[in-house]
């Protein structure tokens, strides 16, 4: 006679292990049988695949009070798949924080007002606006410009451990865009104060035959990938990731920048 | 309801220094006082039944044995103690472990001690104590009946069996075994100790530790799931946690089927349940409606800071983009001057309703999402699915107007603060509705109408040249 181990273990005891394995496997374990399924939904898992600074970070989210309330009264396992679908705005509105739901790993976006973009500030080049499908305040519409050099820097000992993460640039086009089919850009990522880091050059807006690198996101905006670093222990200092193109010989109009996205490698 | 007793002297007494003290440091007074104080919960002259009791004479009596035995100074040798003996070697083996235990000592300690200062002879106390073994051993009973003995610092181990001896005065004999959880079954019981042995002696390495580890749990799931009940029930942490690590690495990675498979578990969960897609909190009805306030507090949030800041030219260049847009879906320009028109009227009054209601930035949205063209437009259809059903009604409403009549029932809605319940899910139902009807139309309509606007390019642009 088989007797099941559901007759053997106690639910608290599947919960227990199941909080050894990874929010995949968990997520997974629901199509087990019934008592997986709700030894699955317990708080002892999910919270501790919570980062640990989580509830540090989220009391010192920005934004209005809506946000606190709303995760103030979840319990911890609403409060992870909440953050993986809604970022919230930390840092005096200039950057997103959530999770990666298969590995719950933080995932950080700098908002275009937190990166450092040539000419920015000058009107007749870029152009500072309120998109509503932007998760930010503000982003940043380039007029027209010849020296294109947009940067963003991200301190890796806010970043989730032993990770690889990829950076992203969010963007869009106006229907003014030009320059982007006839020069390629040069997009790079380097960890630390040593490191070179890789450079790769595409056409962010390609004509007919060339590769398109560019995907659309789930939110409406673009994005591409400026590069990758691994983060081992936080300690490497800042990574920076950039987009460039300075020959100057051309010029660029119509980008919309709502910011950098950086998450884990292979998260959606 | 414990005292520690405090014996002068570091160093540990041999058996018969230790009775020697006793019998002549210790007055009949002070160790009435003492037990007297020490019995807070429960009145000196009556303890539980299996511990030795106060008779109103101070002598000893023992209900638990069937009879009673006062000390009388006549009892001087082994050989005289009659049904008494037993309670001596009883008395005496629990006086000797609390006092090698040194620690907090269970009523029966006073009462021992009593009795073998009533008792002349401090031979037989000798001999008494040194009968016994200088280990001490500890009575367990599984669930099946079965009892067996085993040493004390091995089975104290368990917190949960320390509980019982400390706590409850169990474990001490054959007749007061502890009563194990009915997880723990002889088999199980066994490798529990094997494991305890082990690691209860303080002299071991780390590396050792965890090699002994890594060899114990070498067996099959079935017992490894017994043995983390059977831990987890006398509350073994440490071995809970490596068997349960041990079972969270047979899960990892592996499909429903096989988890199934390895555990033999029943296929029982219902069709229906399968087909789910994985719970999570978003589905939760509560935990949307808070997204959706929470989008449109956000929302009105931005429209109230839009409106400080309002820049006319802003919204006069998109006005005309859309009127384009609008222009090149009814097919061309010339016959729709009047439609548009119309249309632009209707716009207009809509656009200062909109404006009373704070709504003004949706109509700018509109504008800004259509010029994106395709992608804002399947991200809406997504957005109803998901977010507020305020989001994508408004969006669409100026381009499919005959789709909503009672769009004006929205825009009141988009007023109130407290979504009424009933309209909420009106609005859910019809926004999926929508959404699914997008999903399946307008791919076609928007490679259209992107095709058309390519071809008018230059106007197009000429005229964001006028409003700019």
């Amino acid at each position: 006679m088989r007797t099941d181990i559901t007759n053997i273990l106690p639910e608290e005891c599947i919960s227990y292990i199941l909080s050894l394995t990874s929010p995949t496997d968990v997520c997974r374990s629901k199509l087990v049988s019934p008592v997986f399924r709700s030894a699955a939904d317990s708080d002892t898992i999910w919270g501790k695949f919570l980062p640990s600074d989580c509830y540090d970070i989220i009391s010192n989210a920005s934004s209005s009070s809506s946000s606190k309330l709303l995760t103030s009264s979840m319990s911890k396992t609403q409060l992870y798949f909440h953050l993986c679908k809604n970022p919230i705005i930390i840092d005096n509105g200039t950057m997103s924080f959530g999770l990666d739901k298969a590995t719950g790993k933080k995932c950080y976006m700098l908002g275009a007002r937190r990166l450092s973009i040539a000419w920015a500030n000058t009107p007749r080049y870029w152009r500072w606006k309120r998109v509503p499908e932007s998760r930010f305040s503000e982003v940043a519409e380039l007029k027209e410009v010849w020296w294109l050099d947009v940067k963003g820097t991200i301190e890796t000992k806010i970043l989730s451990p032993n990770t690889t993460y990829v950076a992203y640039l969010v963007y869009k086009f106006s229907s003014s865009r030009y320059g982007f089919e006839k020069k390629p850009v040069d997009l790079h990522v380097e960890l630390g104060e040593s490191d070179a880091g890789r450079t790769f050059r595409i056409f962010l807006d390609p004509s007919a035959n060339i590769p398109q690198f560019s995907r659309e996101r789930e939110d409406g905006w673009m994005e591409v990938k400026l590069g990758e670093f691994f983060n081992e222990h936080g300690d490497d200092g800042k990574a920076t990731c950039s987009l460039r193109e300075v020959d100057n010989y051309t010029v660029k109009k119509g980008l919309i920048i709502e910011g950098i996205d950086i998450r884990p490698k292979d998260s959606r | 309801m414990y005292m520690i007793l405090s014996l002068p002297g570091t160093d540990i007494l041999t058996p018969w220094a230790f009775s020697k003290h006793l019998e002549y440091t210790w007055t009949r007074a002070a160790i009435l006082t003492q037990f007297v104080q020490a019995g807070s919960e429960s009145s000196p002259c009556e303890l539980d039944q299996r511990t030795p009791l106060l008779s109103s004479h101070g002598s000893l009596c023992t209900q638990s044995f069937g009879g009673t035995y006062s000390g009388h100074s006549n009892a001087t040798s082994p050989k005289n103690m009659g049904h008494g003996d037993h309670v001596v070697d009883q008395v005496a083996r629990s006086l000797y472990v609390g006092y090698r235990n040194n620690a907090t000592m269970d009523p029966a300690w006073f009462a021992a001690v009593e009795t073998i200062c009533m008792l002349n002879g401090c031979a037989m106390i000798h001999e008494a104590l040194d009968t016994q073994i200088m280990k001490s051993y500890i009575w367990l009973q599984t669930v099946d009946g079965s009892i067996q003995q085993v040493e004390q610092e091995i089975a104290m181990f368990c917190p949960m069996i320390c509980h019982e001896v400390i706590q409850k005065g169990m474990g001490s004999s054959k007749n007061y075994a502890i009563s194990l959880p009915q997880q723990v079954n002889p088999a199980v019981l066994s490798l529990i100790l094997d494991y305890c042995r082990f690691h209860q002696v303080p002299g071991r390495s780390n590396k050792e530790r965890k090699s002994f580890d890594e060899k114990f749990i070498r067996m099959d799931t079935k017992r490894l799931c017994e043995l983390t009940s059977a831990a987890d029930s006398l509350q073994l942490k440490p071995l809970v946690d490596l068997t349960s690590r041990a079972l969270a690495r047979i899960i990892e990675g592996k499909a429903p089927e096989e988890i199934r498979e390895i555990f033999h578990l029943p296929d029982d969960l219902t069709e229906e349940e399968k087909l789910e897609p994985l719970k999570n909190a978003t589905d939760d009805p509560r935990i949307r409606l808070l997204n959706r306030l929470y989008a449109k507090k956000r929302k009105e949030l931005k429209e109230r800071e839009k409106l400080k800041n309002v820049e006319v030219d802003e919204e006069l260049v998109d006005d005309r983009s859309v009127d384009d847009l609008l222009s090149f879906i009814n097919g061309d320009d010339g016959d729709s001057k009047g439609i548009k028109t119309s249309k632009s009227k209707r716009k207009n009054r809509r656009r200062k309703d909109l404006l009373k209601s704070t709504s003004a930035h949706e109509a700018t949205k509109n504008h800004n999402k259509e010029s994106n063209g395709l992608n804002s437009v399947c991200r809406s259809a997504e957005v109803g699915q998901i977010l507020p059903g305020v989001d994508a009604t408004t969006n669409l409403q100026d381009v499919e107007d005959d789709i909503f009549p009672n769009k004006n029932e929205f825009d009141d809605g988009d007023i109130d603060d407290e979504i009424d319940p009933t309209l909420k899910e009106k609005i859910d139902r019809e926004v999926e509705d929508f959404a699914r009807r997008l999903n399946s139309d307008w791919p076609e309509r928007m490679q259209e109408i992107l095709s058309l606007g390519q071809e008018k390019k230059p106007v197009h642009l000429s005229l964001n040249g006028k409003g700019s």
